[in-house]
């Protein structure tokens, strides 16, 4: 059902209120930033997982190898 | 080839010029969302970054400036919500020096909070539609819909809006 345009006008200036124009620009010149954020994804060291990951995935590897037991724990758990 | 095709095979001089024209209305539409110009500023950039990762599955053809509008609306909200907090509403509407500024600014801090409960599709048509006061066809144009589902979903937003604040007492 369409609303009458006395609730659509009532709306349209409550949500004037919460979100009134913002003045002016930017305060600098953005393609600099974009340059650099474009530059810094590119000189990230991919997205590879830490070492710290690799050590935890090699530890739990050890654990289950060691104490294959503990995956049938795992699993019930789950 | 045109600047659109230039861009999505990847020509650094073409996003330029697309980001030096667009920057502003993308800009204005961020800030007038989080009213943080340097939060709007990130955003800004976000929306670029992100037009340009994405580039290769844009369409020539298709609407840069309504694509960037939509993911530009869309980082906003989410700034909004993960940011807003009650305690910061309450500063937000703090205005001791007005008679009746607190309940004024306690009808528009729950009128933002009914807002921010719609669906993301119905902040955007009624964002474009009540708050920048757009055109239907316009925003039927940028939203890639049909005209008759603009409208719905502003009709919808509005009735709920309406409910919501009969609910919290608050007469607009």
């Amino acid at each position: 059902m369409k609303p009458d345009n006395h609730d659509l006008e009532e709306v349209r200036r409550a949500l004037q209120e919460v979100f009134p124009p913002a003045s002016g620009g930017p305060r600098r010149d953005l393609w600099p930033a974009m340059l650099q954020r474009m530059d810094e994804d590119e000189n990230q060291p991919g997205r590879a997982a830490p070492w710290y990951d690799w050590v935890l995935a090699g530890g739990l590897l050890g654990l289950a190898l060691l104490f294959p037991k503990l995956i049938l724990v795992v699993v019930y758990h789950l | 080839m045109s600047l659109l095709e230039q861009f999505a095979k990847g020509d650094l001089n073409a996003f330029e010029e697309l980001f030096r024209q667009y920057q502003q209305p993308v800009y204005a539409r961020i800030a007038r969302i989080v009213r943080d110009p340097g939060v709007a500023e990130d955003l800004t950039i976000e929306t670029f970054w992100r037009i340009y990762r994405a580039r290769e599955s844009f369409r020539a053809e298709g609407n840069f400036g309504g694509w960037a509008y939509r993911i530009a609306t869309n980082l906003a909200f989410n700034h909004l919500r993960r940011t807003r907090s009650e305690t910061e509403l309450v500063q937000e509407v703090a205005q001791p020096d007005a008679p009746d500024a607190a309940v004024q600014q306690e009808t528009i801090s729950q009128l933002r909070r009914a807002f921010e409960r719609l669906p993301r599709k119905l902040q955007l048509a009624v964002t474009m539609a009540l708050v920048e006061e757009r055109p239907y066809s316009e925003i039927a144009e940028t939203l890639a819909l049909p005209m008759g589902t603009v409208k719905s979903r502003v009709f919808r937003a509005v009735r709920i809006l309406r409910k919501e604040l009969k609910n919290l007492r608050v007469e607009i």
